[in-house]
């Protein structure tokens, strides 16, 4: 630890206005100064250890007024600003030199304060874009959390339904508000068991929207006023429907769930109302006379909030994905996909989930002797809530059906059977079916992976992938293979029918993880060109088994960059 | 169409292989006269126990030319226990068999014994060797020469033939990338079918190119493992240049000396002329800039007229008006099933 009289000795030299607290038994600094005439105290508690930004906190925050960056927090009876110099996490900071670190810190302080202080119009902003993170602190933590699954923010009022008795996590142990035209997953829906018979209802909630919105209130007192003038934002017209439709009923508990844009975009807020005996909304301060008002956490839920957190793409939800294949890499492909925000994902493999997957596959047990696809889609609808992916046990060849085919916007391989694929992709020429293809495989004994992308309407097409680099002739393997062909590749653990390559099951993730970043660029328009991608492994696991490996392994060094698929010599392209 | 695609339809032309139809007569006569001089030997109780074929038959490296004969290296082996002392003895047995078919010219030369056919242009050379242990021992010797000048000489007959083919220093495709190195051989001996006078082509040893195309060979497969025939060629050829083979006899005059890799390693272009030397020496460095500027030339149909300036009509110059790239038609490896690596 810095030694207290160093530090302040350092700080007065920096010409600081630094004392130590004359209490021992804290290892206090306090720093005084003033901004722009108003006098401002900071206190530093000195730690053991500088694991991050050293903190300093606003003593007597209420004399200043609200500044931005600034919330109260409790300690030991007293009120303290915490200040937020900025993300600390998201510096370096010098441990080895505390005395500099605690400086700069002070100084980084000071700056968000003077700032806040000098420039009025910048705080009201600052104060508006952090609404939410503000709001929280007049929140009473203590009580349930409410979800909120409605989109629109319109003006509504819906049923509250209370948590399910003894769940204390999970989507069960909150308050739930949900607005009739949630859309859900079906299996997403039956999962969280929000049906009436099991959650009892609490009360009512209306939503509201606001034109404009003050910064939040610092302390809970203030509450009651603040939202007596919050109705003022209330469009006219809303305001009249809010008088004689909503809030007519008669209850002892209310949630009112505003929303309004702020800097930062839309927020959300929640207050609770609470009375003796049953009232209708409180919407004057005579009314308000009968309520007990608390703010309470709200989380919304719906795609618009929740999926971008993940970095999910809402433009992606109205594409239509066929995806071939739930194998190890088919598996974590549904995955990624639906990550991303695809939702209108059909899953096609008519193999069944077995044990010998268990290692290799993203399935969890409990999906044993179910078909593979309907297994990856029921999952899916359960853990991305608006996913509509679905199973079905149908195989590439029998999909040769040009109208189907034609629906989707892009039809994912992923079935390491180049026979198959190619006839597939024979029938796709003949029958001129103009889907974007992607091709996904990968090689044994971990030395990589690849992915096609064959956009018709472009140069490139799956069999520039298997033009025989010797020949020029069509082949029988992709030329973009890192394993020479016509070697034993496969292990054979238990006779005949159990042979398979060996790969790991990292080596699918990989695969399956570079194949979704293709699709997902071709979905967001990012690439419009046919291309080839291709990761690159180590060579341990090969040459231990001595098998060959092509030239393109040895020179490959353009692992998971996107390239153009087009071979000159591909009679089917030109 | 990539320029790949045209040196690949000019090798095809050019390329010999034992399977052609070409050589069809040719193959049938060997074979026939192979197993007169089996039963021949056998009845004199030197049974024969190996046979195969040297030259260029055995590394896939032949090209057509019209003007000249078809060569068969055929070597018999007969074992070291039956063998006599004298190697002009079985020699003598080859001979007459030849004789007895047929062939003209049919003589007993130090190495071999060899005769010629003329209606089918066949030109035969049958090397005998006696065999024990894996080590070779070839017959040497002519119809009169005497004792001293006949032996059975320790001899490495499939070493030279096996260091053409080995493919132990390509890395990675080593397969892919010995066909390539084939490939530059024929496309080298074409060239010198065609750039030199025929007095000079005779001086200017098949093995002499294969051996400095093997040490000097620089396989080219881009990135994605696409052939570049042109650019392995022209590699090659400059590495060749810069590959100590040529030594100056001052006034931009050379001599070329190439050493044979194995057994007996003696320089195959021993008493070659400097004419012989220098020609080959300015040849290849102006073949070398002709494929620099084909490198540089975008244009399909440049570039074939180009490689035909060098090559000869053989290597075809697509018509500008049918276009060098249409509709190509859907060709096919021509292999039924391929074992694959790819799964998912
Ligand atoms: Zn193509």
């Amino acid at each position: 630890m810095v030694d207290i009289d160093e530090l302040v000795e350092h700080l007065c030299s920096r010409d600081f206005n630094c004392q130590k607290s004359p209490i021992n038994l804290f290892k206090i600094i306090s720093v005084k100064l003033t901004i722009s005439g108003k006098p401002i105290e900071l206190i530093h508690l000195l730690t053991d250890e500088i694991t991050g930004l050293p903190v300093f906190s606003l003593f007597s925050p209420n004399d200043s007024g609200q500044l931005a960056h600034v919330s109260i927090f409790d300690f030991n009876g007293l009120d303290l600003g915490s200040i937020c110099v900025n993300d600390r996490d998201s510096v370096s900071v010098n441990f080895s030199m505390p005395l500099l670190a605690i400086e700069e810190s002070l100084r980084r302080h000071i700056d968000i304060l003077t700032k806040g202080i000098t420039d009025p119009e910048w705080n009201r902003h600052e104060l508006l874009r952090e609404f939410s993170s503000n709001w929280l602190g007049v929140c009473d933590l203590k009580n349930k959390r409410m979800l909120l699954t409605s989109a629109s923010g319109k003006l509504e009022e819906i049923d509250v339904l209370r948590p399910l008795p003894n769940n204390n996590h999970g989507v069960n142990s909150y308050h739930l508000a949900q607005s009739q035209d949630s859309d859900l997953s079906a299996i997403a829906s039956l999962h969280w068991n929000n049906n009436k018979s099991k959650r009892t209802l609490a009360g009512k909630a209306i939503i509201i929207p606001l034109i404009a919105v003050e910064p939040a209130p610092l302390t809970k007192e203030e509450l009651k006023n603040w939202y007596l003038n919050t109705l003022i934002n209330i469009e006219p017209e809303n305001k009249q429907l809010l008088n004689e439709q909503y809030g007519r009923w008669s209850s002892r508990e209310y949630w009112i769930i505003f929303n309004v844009d702020v800097p930062s975009g839309k927020t959300w807020f929640c207050l609770h109302f609470q009375a003796n005996k049953k009232h209708s909304l409180p919407l004057t301060t005579e009314q308000m006379k009968h309520w007990k008002i608390k703010a309470i956490p709200l989380r919304l839920f719906n795609k618009e909030n929740v999926l971008p957190r993940g970095g999910a793409n809402l433009d992606l939800s109205y594409r239509r994905v066929a995806l071939i294949g739930a194998g190890s890499v088919g598996g974590e492909i549904a995955q990624k996909l639906s990550s991303a925000g695809i939702q209108n994902l059909d899953i096609f493999d008519p193999d069944y989930y077995s044990i010998d997957n268990l290692y290799r596959h993203v399935l969890p047990e409990e999906f044993l002797e179910l078909s593979k696809a309907h297994g990856l889609g029921w999952q899916l609808q359960r853990q991305f809530l608006w996913s509509k992916a679905k199973g079905s046990s149908r195989k590439l060849l029998s999909l040769r059906n040009r109208q189907e085919l034609m629906s989707y916007d892009l039809i994912i391989v992923a079935i390491g059977s180049p026979t198959h694929e190619r006839l597939f992709k024979e029938y796709l020429i003949e029958n001129d079916v103009d889907v974007p293809v992607i091709n996904t495989w990968l090689e044994g004994f971990g030395v990589g992976g690849h992915a096609t992308l064959d956009i018709p309407a472009s140069k490139g097409c799956l069999l520039c992938a298997y033009v025989c680099q010797e020949t020029l002739a069509r082949g029988l393997n992709s030329n973009l293979n890192f394993i020479e062909a016509n070697q034993n590749v496969t292990i054979n653990l238990a006779g005949c029918g159990e042979q398979f390559i060996s790969y790991g099951a990292l080596c699918s993730a990989q695969t399956g993880i570079m194949a979704s970043d293709l699709a997902i660029k071709f979905l967001e328009e990012k690439i419009i060109t046919s291309s080839k991608v291709s990761w690159k492994g180590s060579d341990y696991d090969a040459n231990d088994n001595s098998i060959q490996l092509t030239h393109r392994y040895h020179q490959f060094s353009d692992s998971l960059q996107i390239k153009p698929l087009h071979d000159e010599d591909c009679d089917a392209c030109s | 169409m990539s320029i790949q695609a045209k040196f690949l339809n000019f090798h095809d032309k050019i390329k010999l292989g034992r399977e052609d139809d070409e050589y069809k007569s040719a193959r049938e006569k060997d074979d026939s006269i192979l197993k007169a001089v089996k039963k021949a030997l056998k009845d004199e109780g030197y049974p024969v126990i190996e046979d195969f074929l040297q030259g260029s038959q055995s590394t896939a490296t032949a090209v057509k030319h019209p003007a000249d004969d078809f060569d068969i290296d055929r070597s018999v082996v007969i074992a070291f226990d039956d063998a006599p002392d004298d190697p002009v003895k079985v020699k003598k047995i080859v001979l007459k068999v030849l004789e007895d078919r047929g062939f003209k010219n049919a003589k007993i030369k130090t190495p071999c014994v060899t005769a010629d056919y003329s209606s089918l242009s066949l030109h035969i050379d049958i090397p005998i060797y006696r065999e024990q242990n894996g080590i070779y021992e070839l017959a040497i010797g002519k119809n009169n020469s005497n004792d001293e000048n006949k032996e059975w000489s320790n001899s490495d007959p499939k070493g030279l033939r096996d260091w053409i083919n080995s493919k132990a220093n390509y890395i990675g495709s080593a397969s892919d990338k010995l066909k390539q190195f084939k490939r530059t051989v024929r496309y080298l001996k074409r060239w010198r079918d065609v750039k030199f006078s025929s007095a000079v082509v005779k001086k200017i040893f098949s093995i002499g190119l294969t051996v400095m195309a093997k040490e000097k060979f620089q396989p080219n497969f881009d990135d994605n493992g696409k052939t570049s025939d042109l650019k392995a060629l022209r590699d090659t050829i400059s590495a060749i240049l810069n590959g100590w083979y040529f030594n100056s006899q001052g006034n931009e005059q050379y001599k070329v000396s190439v050493d044979l890799p194995t057994s007996p390693y003696r320089d195959i272009f021993d008493g070659s002329s400097v004419n012989t030397g220098t020609q080959l020496y300015n040849k290849l460095t102006s073949l070398k800039n002709k494929l620099d500027k084909v490198i540089a030339e975008g244009d399909v149909i440049k570039q074939c007229k180009l490689l035909n300036e060098i090559f000869g009509d053989d290597f075809e110059v697509p018509s500008s008006t049918s276009n060098a790239s249409t509709a190509a038609k859907a060709t096919y490896v021509t292999a039924g099933v391929a074992g694959t690596s790819q799964g998912a």
